[in-house]
């Protein structure tokens, strides 16, 4: 698994992902670590499928014992299947997701790791030398779900907001914001259920100061590309299937 | 029932998990042979001095029949607490086959952090093993216990249908009784033997 360090001023961000051994018909996920001494925070940590890689890489960073905390978006499988197997692996950590999920989530396997409810409105978390804020981002797309945003490194992690689908091997950074559209156009539209919790987000995350936004597929988002971003995403329209199926009959 | 049981190999713990549930048909098959009794009470009290010699049988009928039910609430119980700990076994052996994939990718400066998880997930999965021997081993017995059970209801059966015949015009009532407890009893050592394979 590939990684790439995105921050690392008193603490890091370090990108996993673009696995060449990836299974052939899983999705590709991005995965994120804050290095932060003996508070370290894993984000997003990932499936099942890819576990074995995964923990393989961020030893390459950081001791095990170092990773304190865990970070799950939201509840799907390619986000946090992985659990059974982090919660052998770091007994003593915290997961922190939403409170909304508790139940489902621990169907993944939940007996050491200690579930910390991320309540609708959101909160912090500090380590060591950063300060992380959960922003709800319900029904994007999962209807309890957050992003991560630290406000010293500027990063937002956006979860499944920004995603794209790309074949395997492409580039870590959003290039041509046009032609990546393309790639986000269907995800959104089809991933997303409301246009009133888009724009809601979008006028929020407006607030923010934000360098790069960091999204759980595809491609990460830089300097001005991010409000291209926001300006895409308020303007498009989510929550199509039923118009579609509509015409379809 | 038995096809079932039989035909596909399986992880232990869907056996384990199997057994409770085949165990189900055993319980309402033990219910037939309670209300069985209940019946041969009641044409026994009718028949009179007739039926003395069945009579008594009905009680014994009575209580194999509860007996039946309670152990097979034994078992139940710990067929499933069989397939929990074959579960986490499984479980642990996953987590063990994934970290010693995780080393084989790992940084060498990384590996002892690594191995250190291979040794728990190592220790983990023997305790697992020992568990799940021991609990195995209790639920092999209690399944012995309730085919010996089903060896004295045969028994049980077979002297009713000798007390049948001594009843005169109440001999094809009790006759019937006789007939049911027979059936139960071979349906329920079938079940049994199908568990004690799956098992084994």
């Amino acid at each position: 698994m590939n990684d790439n360090i995105l921050f690392d001023k008193g603490y890091q961000w370090i990108f996993f992902g673009r696995d060449p051994d990836k299974p052939e018909k899983i999705i590709d996920t991005n995965q994120y670590l804050i290095k932060d001494g003996n508070r370290s925070l894993l984000l997003d940590p990932g499936g099942i499928e890819t576990f074995s890689a995964m923990l393989a890489s961020i030893t390459r960073h950081v001791r095990l014992d170092d990773i304190s905390d865990i970070f799950a978006s939201h509840q799907d499988p390619d986000i946090i299947s992985s659990l059974g197997l982090w919660d052998k692996a770091l007994p003593h950590a915290r997961l922190h997701a939403p409170w909304l999920w508790e139940g489902f989530i621990r169907h993944f396997g939940c007996e050491n790791i200690e579930y910390m409810g991320i309540p609708d409105e959101g909160c912090e978390l500090e380590l060591n030398n950063s300060k992380l804020v959960f922003i709800p981002a319900h029904y994007l797309h999962a209807s309890g779900n957050y992003n991560v945003y630290d406000s010293n490194a500027k990063i937002l992690m956006s979860g499944d907001i920004g995603a794209a689908l790309e074949p395997a091997g492409s580039g870590m950074f959003v290039e041509d914001f046009d032609a990546h559209t393309q790639n986000m156009t269907l995800f959104h539209q089809r991933w997303m259920p409301s246009n009133k919790a888009k724009n809601d987000w979008v006028a929020r995350v407006r607030n923010l100061d934000i360098e790069m936004m960091a999204p759980q597929h595809g491609r990460i988002f830089k300097g001005d590309d991010v409000k291209r971003f926001l300006d895409w995403f308020e303007a498009l329209e989510v929550g199509i299937a039923t118009n579609k199926l509509k015409k379809a009959a | 029932m038995e096809n079932n049981l039989r035909t596909q190999e399986r992880p232990f713990f869907a056996s384990a998990a199997t057994v409770a549930g085949s165990l189900i048909s055993v319980m309402h098959i033990a219910k037939e042979i309670s209300l069985a009794a209940k019946n041969a009470k009641a044409i026994a009290e009718r028949a009179g001095e007739k039926a003395n010699g069945f009579r008594p049988i009905t009680d014994f009928i009575d209580e194999m029949g509860h007996e039946t039910i309670s152990l097979v609430k034994s078992i139940n119980t710990k067929a499933l607490e069989v397939s929990r700990i074959a579960v986490d076994e499984l479980r642990a052996n996953d987590a063990y086959q994934r970290f010693l994939t995780a080393k084989e990718y790992a940084d060498k400066d990384a590996i002892s952090s690594i191995q250190r998880l291979i040794d728990a997930a190592s220790e983990e999965l023997s305790e697992h093993g020992v568990a799940l021997k021991k609990e195995k081993s209790k639920l092999v017995d209690l399944l012995i216990e309730i085919k010996t059970q089903m060896r004295a209801s045969a028994v049980i059966s077979t002297c009713s249908r000798v007390e049948a015949t001594q009843a005169e015009e109440h001999e094809t009532s009790l006759g019937v009784v006789a007939e049911n407890v027979d059936t139960a009893t071979s349906k329920i050592a079938m079940i049994v033997k199908d568990c004690d394979d799956l098992l084994n």
